[in-house]
């Protein structure tokens, strides 16, 4: 029995509805609605103490770090593959994960970078401002990871500076991993795939100096490769919001 | 062909010379002194660009990502296995391996302020001003530059006190409910968080001690009591060996605290 607490189809949710997708797995999949910081109320964070958002629940294990839930998946349920073998090829996409994901990784950054350039300016202005009287009423610790997105704080040029050449470190490592290779990691699409498709998809508009046909070729390529697979599209199609395709999940969830 | 570079039995070091021993493995052993900057080095950036130990190496395959690095050569090596085959004590042993430790970031402000940073200081200010301006990356050089020189306000070292605290809590708090970390079986996971947390009653008892955390401490003794872990230790050459064998004798029973 496999539960699925997401919002959206980006980021971490879009990585493990796709894998889900992929396996054609049977889920439950329960909406929580971000907005609205459902993440933040009693029951939710009952099931997770430190309201993360996506969560997969299976055999009554909440699994809140989701490289490693896509790791489960792939080997509770190893047919079709969607990982490799060989224990080379598995510290690979080992090391990808952590790269990817994480406060450390790729998605934490590009979260950040989404907040500032586009998710404030796509909200509707009263919802905005709704959002934003949520946010106030939350615990102080809580609300920490905001403090870098709302525009009328003192916009850190610092950190948001450093959260591009994060973002760019990893893209360009990628780059050129994909010159020689089709896949993230061995010579087959795998979970490590997944992942890095929900982070990386919606770059060409949030980062188009980073992310583009003329500075990185081969990631659009792959990025084409990924799109066309139809458990992405089923995936995608999940949307709710209307300003889903700029949709970013909060900091700190 | 197994080649582990890397420093003394502690944090990310510790890892793979604990879980060698365990695993009951040669390798070759080469000795990556921190204090020193040799990670810093030319010689040691060719092996590993970003300047971090460990670095494992196997039959050609580099690795520095070490918590990972450990599961390959649970797979890879001959040797009792330290991995769980139930797929959600695995998930649980990531988990802790990645997230269990957390808190050890805050114990790398205490180690720094109390340790580290005098004894990288007597090396002179000039030499060491050389070292720290070969770090590669920008943010990684102010952070050694921080912790070398132990610029550290009494705000940041009691938010560092707290958060070693909170994440013997924790950790407590999850040893209530299983011997180990995964489970019912000791694994990587143990090796990990140990390799963090083994100078814990010693150096910073007022996070860790038989009344707030006795469930941690009763898996600290059992983990002591290992031998693959006194073997460990004497791969070490700075005072943390002395203090580690100091605990050895005291959860062993051997010699008087």
């Amino acid at each position: 029995m496999l539960e699925l607490y997401h919002w959206e189809p980006n980021a971490e949710s879009l990585a493990l509805l796709t894998c889900l997708k992929e396996m054609k797995l049977e889920f439950e999949s329960h909406y929580v609605d971000m907005l609205k910081l459902e993440h933040h109320s009693a029951e939710y964070l009952e099931l997770s103490p430190k309201a993360v958002v996506p969560l997969l629940v299976a055999d009554g294990e909440a699994m809140s770090d989701t490289g490693f839930a896509l790791q489960y998946l792939a080997e509770q349920f190893p047919k079709p593959r969607f990982a490799p073998t060989d224990p080379s090829a598995w510290y690979d996409l080992q090391a990808w994960s952590a790269w990817l994901s994480g406060m450390m990784g790729l998605g934490s950054n590009v979260q950040l970078l989404g907040w500032n350039y586009m998710m404030l300016e796509a909200m509707p202005a009263d919802e905005l401002d709704e959002f934003r009287a949520r946010v106030a009423e939350l615990p102080k610790e809580k609300q920490s990871g905001w403090a870098a997105v709302w525009s009328d704080a003192e916009a850190d040029e610092d950190q948001l500076a450093n959260a591009e050449q994060r973002v760019a470190d990893v893209v360009t490592r990628i780059e050129k991993l994909l010159a020689d290779s089709q896949w993230i990691v061995g010579d087959a699409y795998s979970i490590a795939d997944m992942l890095a498709y929900a982070h990386i998809h919606s770059l060409s508009d949030l980062l188009p100096d980073i992310v583009s046909h003329q500075s990185t070729p081969n990631i659009i390529g792959w990025l084409e490769r990924i799109s066309e697979r139809a458990a992405v599209t089923e995936a995608q199609s999940m949307r709710r919001s209307t300003i889903a395709p700029v949709l970013y999940a909060a900091p700190g969830s | 062909m197994l080649e582990v570079y890397t420093w003394e039995v502690n944090s990310n070091s510790g890892k793979p010379l604990i879980f060698l021993k365990e695993k009951g493995v040669e390798f070759d052993f080469h000795y990556v002194d921190v204090l020193k900057f040799e990670q810093h080095q030319p010689e040691y950036l060719k092996l590993n660009p970003d300047g971090t130990v460990p670095t494992v190496i196997h039959d050609g395959k580099v690795m520095t990502e070490s918590t990972q690095a450990l599961q390959y050569l649970d797979a890879a090596l001959p040797g009792p296995s330290f991995t769980p085959d139930d797929p959600i004590e695995r998930y649980r042993m990531r988990w802790w391996a990645t997230h269990g430790a957390a808190w050890a970031a805050s114990l790398s402000v205490l180690g720094w302020h109390a340790f580290m940073g005098p004894m990288v200081r007597k090396m002179g200010d000039e030499k060491l001003e050389e070292l720290l301006a070969r770090i590669p990356n920008k943010q990684r050089r102010i952070a050694w530059s921080t912790a070398a020189n132990s610029t550290f306000t009494e705000e940041q070292l009691q938010n560092a006190r707290d958060g070693v605290s909170a994440g013997v809590q924790m950790m407590e708090k999850r040893l209530k409910v299983s011997p180990y970390f995964a489970g019912e079986s000791y694994s990587i996971a143990d090796m990990v968080i140990f390799a963090n947390a083994y100078s814990l009653p010693l150096m910073h008892d007022y996070s860790a001690n038989e009344e707030i955390s006795p469930s941690f401490m009763d898996w600290m003794k059992r983990i002591y009591s290992r031998p693959a872990i006194a073997e460990a230790f004497k791969l070490g050459r700075t005072p943390m060996r002395e203090r580690a064998e100091e605990m050895i004798r005291r959860c062993t029973g051997q010699g008087a605290a």
